[in-house]
């Protein structure tokens, strides 16, 4: 089987490496098709791989594929880790990196950086594998970062406008932030544990739970704590919590299949597949645990708030997307890292198809965002229409869909957790059922319903989107129906096995088993939870207020206009960012100019190493005049300093 | 006296490259050029594969004279590739040219002093290395016949004879101190100091001079210039590497004590300095490399200091040998390809994104990225370095590296920045394409197979 990794992840490079560098060789469709065949291949292979295990109960696969460099004990290496929570991963990835791919003909279709477009997500889809299967933490941060890197280079794919290079500097900023911490982490395991491989950091570390770091003279930390909390900061960077989420809005300005691919089904899931893989760390830590659940929250239910003013039809799934990743990291935090890594399945399912419909939307409107300019398109576009239907029900947790299932087992979760945030947090995933609802069917509404504001021209060119975007819109429809029922083995049975790693202290999964009497009563039982009502009276709400008396949308814009300032603001937390790190930074950098820099670095450092490699060079090119008879000198000189030195020392 | 029976045999990579080296002259007083290409090709290859069975020897032939050890092995093997990736570089650049085949004879002439240099355990052998990969290479600078290479070949030459002159004065020093020419002897105990000073102050000066170390490195930025791009392509790396190779052969038979290493740690920290900086004001990008090779040649210096004592120390020399060999000619073959000037390669990264991005990888490793050949080479070089003490000389050199980021990444700049006029992009030939491609394989390869390759060599 050993082979059959190697190839899942290799396939997609290939396919990368040869859109890239010979695409012109190849052309648009040569290229399309390299990096199709490519991610076709590792989905393909990934199912095998799904029987190998799962089907056939092979047990979890732990190698070193191939050893880089052994350095002072610590070995580099190239390594897998192949257990049930890397398969599901496995799958998700290339199933929705397969479907970008296909949706990405028609969406791209007379883009000048065609070839260079599937060249990165190509690569992306490498670099996603190699962090998923990771056996160890140095491949985990190489994966990391690649994903990162793609992500950057496509947010300013369309290079030329200011926006999308401003909106690439922000991610990439904000996500150094985060490495930075996750970096952190890494070196602290590096040098406590003296190894980076995965199954011996997890062996090492119940020896490890009272073990303190001195970080400021006479305040012992608990070292676990310390480990997951550096480590989280990485999550929070890259799955854009709060208060590091300020990046994935702008990413906004990225092609949209990019949105859906890196930034709602994959990339920044990876944040919460560390937390999970990490599992056998964090159980340790109750502190860390609650962090991450009060994080989590707040990023669930006020990112929420957001995307009910939003305009721009991206934005506010955007907005989603961030509530949502709340959603998942507040599981992480009851200790239900199954239901998180489920809600993460469904998610990826639900919402890649959500944007993909709405790029669908934004072609068929040449490229129109604004849902204040949309209306009534349901009659032009049906098999957006109906996608998207589907799509916005799992997302809002409609009984029978994908959505329900992962949600309900959150929020029950937390309701059992009884770490000191579960109060809170169970507050905040209850109420953001209800505005997640509300901003979902107001887009849709807004949308698909309504009248038609737009005008006469974008009218006689409406129509459906070519079948290669609506396909992969079908084919994701239907897992975001069906992937629900898988929850029996997966959340409550043992499909994740020793994947992942639940202590006596935190009992939440085991408690909920226990009341889990099959996916049907689940649906009857949520039926009559406050969950369904709270999304029932938002879909209501929506349709109400959108439909019905558009009027009284703008009369509560007039009546809380002091909460409709602090929305549409997001919070505040840019212009924060604006005014505290990058004012102060000027400001600060301003005194340091003044101060330090004029006279001190620039005067004497700066353009005096400037000056003094400048002259120093000017004197090395001097000495290279050309003349015979000055080089016959300079080696003379030298040939006397060695007679010294070695009559000197000898 | 050993005999000649055992010898031979141990010596055929050698016997076949001057085999190769006649040949080709053969061929070309036929006026079959291609053949000539074709014959030393085949043979320097063969001569290369003879010399994988000689791997694990360490003994010496001619009484102790020649030495057969891993560093004149491995010497063979990165050699005599590389040559053979020069001769196609030359063949690409020199192809129709009046005596073509013999500058193919005069590249298997030089590489077989480099090999003799590579080898020498005696100071005889030391001399005609530095004179047979000399002489060689005075008229392959010479070649064009234009005003520009004949000054530089004449500058070349001048200079090297007054090095081999003041190296040939020090060295009969060391024969009036021990009565031999054999290195083994310099660890004689009770040697006159003085005597053993001068030798090595010439020793220095000559080897100096042919690995363009400062201060004996004026002619190699003029010398590079005036020939043509595979010339100086070739002489970056080939007769360099020798010279390098003999120095530690010296290094291993010097007695400790004698401040041979502060004073090799001396040049090191000069050279470094002086070939990054010079490089640094540089818009030819032949002058550019030609500063360039001679900072790396610095580099190599931390592996000689180490000689002795560190075990790192050989195999720290013959894996950067390899990395550099590798990075050094594949970067000079996309300058054959794309122009000698810093504006000829403005965009190329965009036109050609295959070249462009070799070409940034080329410059990576020179500069010691991770996971590229240069990294491994001098992650080596400097553990060695701290091995042997000389801990202050590593972070000269790590200093230096950074100073080199800002030489090469001039270049990198320049390949993505847009063009200001069309875009008129050279179409590369074949041969200069095949050259790339292996080099930036042997790049590559060195450095993710890093520890693969120095398991066994450990």
């Amino acid at each position: 089987m050993e082979n059959v990794y190697l190839a899942i992840a290799l396939a997609p490079l290939v396919g990368a490496i040869l859109a890239g560098l010979f695409g012109r060789l190849i052309g648009r469709s040569g290229a399309h098709w390299v990096t199709i065949l490519g991610v076709g291949l590792s989905f393909l292979l990934s199912l095998l791989v799904f029987k190998h295990h799962v089907i056939d109960g092979a047990g979890a696969f732990n190698g070193t594929v191939y050893t880089w460099m052994v350095s002072d004990g610590i070995r580099m290496e190239v390594g897998f880790l192949i257990d049930r929570l890397t398969i599901l991963m496995m799958m998700v990835v290339s199933f929705v990196s397969l479907m970008v791919h296909i949706y990405t003909i028609g969406y791209m279709h007379d883009d000048p950086g065609y070839q260079r477009f599937f060249s990165y997500i190509a690569l992306f889809t490498f670099s996603m594998l190699m962090l998923v299967m990771s056996n160890n933490f140095l491949q985990l941060f190489f994966g990391w970062e690649a994903v990162g890197l793609v992500s950057y280079l496509l947010i300013g794919f369309w290079y030329k406008r200011p926006s999308a290079i401003y909106a690439n500097l922000k991610a990439f900023l904000v996500n150094r932030v985060g490495d930075f911490g996750f970096l952190l982490g890494i070196a602290a395991v590096a040098m406590y544990f003296d190894t980076l491989d995965y199954a011996d950091v997890f062996a090492a570390a119940p020896s490890m739970v009272d073990a303190t770091i001195e970080i400021f003279q006479g305040s012992p930390w608990s070292l676990m704590t310390v480990v997951c909390i550096l480590l989280f900061i990485g999550a929070m960077g890259k799955s854009a919590q709060v208060p590091l989420h300020v990046w994935l809005p702008d990413s906004m300005e990225g092609p949209t299949p990019i949105s859906a691919l890196i930034h709602a089904a994959t990339m920044v899931t990876a944040g919460i597949f560390m937390v999970a893989r990490m599992s056998p760390l964090f159980e340790l830590s109750d502190t860390a645990l609650n962090v991450v659940m009060v994080i989590g929250a707040i990023t669930a239910l006020f990112m929420g708030f957001l995307g009910v003013v939003q305009n721009d039809i991206k934005r506010v799934i955007a907005y989603s997307t961030l509530s949502q990743l709340g959603y998942m990291t507040v599981a992480l935090g009851a200790s239900a890292y199954s239901a998180a890594i489920f809600h993460l399945m469904t998610h990826a399912f639900f919402k890649a198809l959500l944007f993909l419909a709405a790029g669908s939307v934004i072609i068929a409107m040449h490229h129109e965002q604004d849902i204040r300019r949309m209306g009534g398109l349901k009659k032009y576009m049906p098999v957006t229409y109906w996608t998207s239907l589907v799509g916005s029900l799992a997302l809002i947790g409609f009984p029978g869909l994908a959505g329900f299932f992962s949600k309900d087992t959150i929020i029950e979760a937390v309701h059992a957790s009884s770490l000191a945030a579960s109060g809170f947090a169970y507050f905040a995933v209850l109420s953001g059922v209800f505005v997640t609802a509300l901003y979902s069917f107001r887009m849709f509404f807004l949308v698909f319903h309504t009248e038609e504001r737009f005008d006469e021209h974008t009218r006689s060119h409406l129509h459906e989107p070519p079948a290669v975007v609506t396909v992969p819109l079908i084919l994701l429809a239907i897992p975001s129906v069906v992937a629900g029922y898988w929850i029996d083995p997966v959340v409550f049975g043992d499909y994740f096995g020793g994947a992942i790693f639940f202590s006596d202290a935190h009992p939440v999964m085991e408690e909920l088993t226990h009341e889990f009497h099959g996916a049907w009563s689940f649906v009857l039982h949520g039926l009559t939870g406050p969950a369904f009502w709270f999304a029932m009276a938002g879909l209501f709400t929506a349709w109400y207020v959108y439909t019905r008396q558009p009027d009284l949308a703008n009369q509560a814009r007039n009546r809380f206009a002091w909460l409709y300032r602090v929305l549409v603001d997001k919070y505040g937390f840019d212009r924060f960012n604006e005014v505290v790190f990058a004012g102060g930074a000027r400001g600060v950098g301003w005194l340091l100019w003044k101060a330090g820099d004029v006279v001190l670095i620039d005067g004497l450092l700066v353009n005096g190493s400037a000056r003094v490699v400048g002259w120093t060079a000017a004197v090395a090119r001097h000495l290279q005049s050309g003349y015979l008879y000055h080089y016959a000198f300079g080696m003379i000189l030298g040939l006397l300093a060695f007679l010294s030195w070695f009559i000197w020392w000898g | 006296m050993i005999t000649m029976a055992r010898d031979l045999p141990l010596l055929w990579p050698e016997i076949l490259v001057l085999l190769a080296g006649a040949g080709a002259l053969a061929c070309e007083m036929l006026r079959l050029p291609r053949t000539a290409l074709a014959v030393a090709t085949a043979l320097l290859l063969a001569a290369t594969a003879l010399s994988l069975p000689l791997l694990s020897l360490d003994t010496t032939v001619f009484g102790g004279t020649f030495r057969v050890d891993a560093l004149s092995v491995w010497a063979k093997l990165i050699l005599l590739p590389a040559t053979v990736l020069a001769l196609l570089l030359a063949r690409a650049e020199l192809a129709g040219s009046d005596r073509e085949g013999t500058v193919y004879a005069l590249l298997c002439f030089t590489s077989f002093g480099a090999l003799v240099l590579a080898g020498s355990g005696d100071t005889m052998f030391l001399v005609l290395g530095v004179l047979l990969s000399g002489l060689g290479a005075f008229a392959l600078v010479a070649y064009p016949r234009d005003d520009a290479a004949t000054e530089a070949a004449m500058k070349f030459f001048v200079f090297a004879s007054v090095a081999g002159a003041v190296m040939v004065f020090g060295l009969s020093y060391w024969f009036g101190a021990t009565g031999t020419t054999l290195l083994d002897d310099l660890a004689t105990p009770g040697l006159p100091p003085a005597a053993i000073a001068i030798g090595l102050a010439g020793m220095i000066v000559g080897l100096g001079y042919k690995a363009s170390l400062a201060p004996f490195h004026f002619w190699a930025p003029d010398a590079y210039e005036g020939a043509p791009v595979s010339v100086a392509a070739y002489l970056s790396v080939v007769p360099k590497i020798g010279a390098l190779f003999a120095l530690a052969q010296v290094a291993r038979d010097l007695p400790p004590g004698s401040g041979w290493s502060g004073a090799v740690a001396a040049v090191a920290v000069l050279t470094m300095t002086w070939g990054y900086l010079a490089a640094l004001v540089q818009d030819n990008l032949v002058r550019l490399l030609a500063y360039s090779s001679i900072a790396q040649a610095g580099y190599f210096l931390l592996g000689i200091v180490a000689v002795g004592a560190s075990p790192l120390a050989l195999l720290s020399l013959v894996l950067f040998g390899a990395a550099y060999a590798a990075m050094n000619l594949g970067a000079f073959a996309i300058i054959q390809r794309s122009g000698r000037t810093l504006e000829s390669f403005a965009g190329l990264g965009r036109a050609r994104p295959a070249v462009g991005v070799a070409m940034v990888l080329f410059l990576l490793s020179l500069t010691g990225i991770p996971p590229l050949a240069g990294f491994v080479g001098k992650l080596l070089l400097f553990g060695a370095a701290i091995d042997a003490n000389h801990t202050w000389l590593a972070v000269i050199a790590i200093v230096n590296s950074v100073l080199s980021l800002a030489v090469y990444l001039r270049i990198v700049v320049a390949l993505y920045r847009q063009p200001a006029g069309a875009p008129g992009v050279p179409a590369g030939g074949a041969l200069v394409t095949l050259v790339w491609v292996a080099a930036l394989a042997a790049t590559l390869l060195i450095g993710l197979a890093a520890q693969p390759l120095l398991a066994p060599l450990v």
